[in-house]
């Protein structure tokens, strides 16, 4: 649903731009205690392996060493690498990543058994922050995401008000980033939305 | 309730999905009907202390065994796949 509204779609239509608009454009009285907003065209890459030399072929040519650690991340100036099962990574590439740069990835672990696929138009991220950022998250899911469980680095898979996410933590004021499937993005932001309320209108 | 994972930890129940009786053995190809038919359908559903197989559905997506009370629907123990379970003793061994 494309509106009249002066919107720059110059980079493309993301999954939220629609919502994001009206969203910044309404009566938001504290933004310290909650806000969020959609993070554009970030590149994902979905990332299989599990012997050795995929671990020592991933670090040599991305110099990033993948996290083993259950729900950790690892990154570097450009990419954090997300833990999502003992074989399988996501990882996020700020601010993008282009078709040649994967396909090269691609080509450097050909040999083994192992894969990288660009998975940025699956994902959107809704960046989440604020003091009251925790308990908005809180109505929706089991995790406890106090900074004395979760944490600065922390990530998880799991479900936020019913929608499959990917939540981490990228420091402890707190802000998240929330990877969701960008046909379920509407339907997130719509609950946050709803779910923030008390916190951010008068 | 919550479900221990053997990666992720503790997670809600909802996150997971449960895959029935652990450990059958699938027989020989020349087994009888008998034999096929215990394997494709029967089950002991025990009351009591049973072994399981779960996934972390909305996780991490790994299969894993678990130890269940049927009765009181807690979890014992939770264990890797191809990994034994500590010294326990089910009601099925």
């Amino acid at each position: 649903m494309i509106t009249d509204k002066t919107t720059d779609y110059s980079k493309g239509l993301s999954p939220l731009s629609e919502l994001t608009d009206d969203y910044q454009n309404s009566k938001i009285t504290n933004t310290s205690e909650f806000s969020m907003n959609e993070k554009l065209f970030l590149g994902k890459i979905a990332l299989f392996g599990e012997d050795d030399l995929f671990f020592e072929k991933i670090s040599n040519k991305l110099n990033i060493s993948l996290p083993t650690t259950p729900n950790t991340t690892a990154n570097n100036e450009k990419i954090t690498a997300l833990w999502l099962s003992k074989k399988e990574w996501l990882l996020v590439v700020n601010p993008s990543i282009d078709t040649e740069e994967v396909r090269s990835l691609q080509n450097h672990i050909s040999d083994i058994h192992a894969l990288a696929l660009d998975v940025s138009d699956r994902w959107t991220a809704i960046n989440v922050s604020g003091k009251k950022a925790i308990d908005v998250l809180s109505k929706g899911t089991a995790i406890d995401l106090d900074n004395s469980v979760f944490g600065s680095g922390a990530c998880a898979q799991t479900t936020l008000w019913t929608v499959n996410v990917i939540i981490y933590q990228i420091d402890e004021k707190p802000t998240f980033d929330i990877f969701v499937d960008s046909t379920m993005a509407k339907f997130l932001w719509q609950w946050l939305e709803h779910s923030s309320k008390e916190y951010v209108y008068e | 309730m919550l479900v221990p994972c053997p990666w992720c930890g503790e997670r809600d129940e909802s996150e997971f999905s449960f895959g029935g009786e652990a450990h059958l053995e699938r027989p020989e190809d020349s087994c009888s009907d008998k034999e096929w038919t215990e394997y494709i359908f029967m089950r002991k559903n025990i009351k009591g202390e049973q072994k399981e197989r779960w996934i972390h559905i909305n996780g991490c997506r790994q299969w894993f065994n678990a130890v269940r009370n049927t009765t009181t629907n807690s979890f014992l123990q939770t264990s890797k796949p191809g990994k034994n379970y500590t010294d326990i003793k089910t009601n099925d061994n």
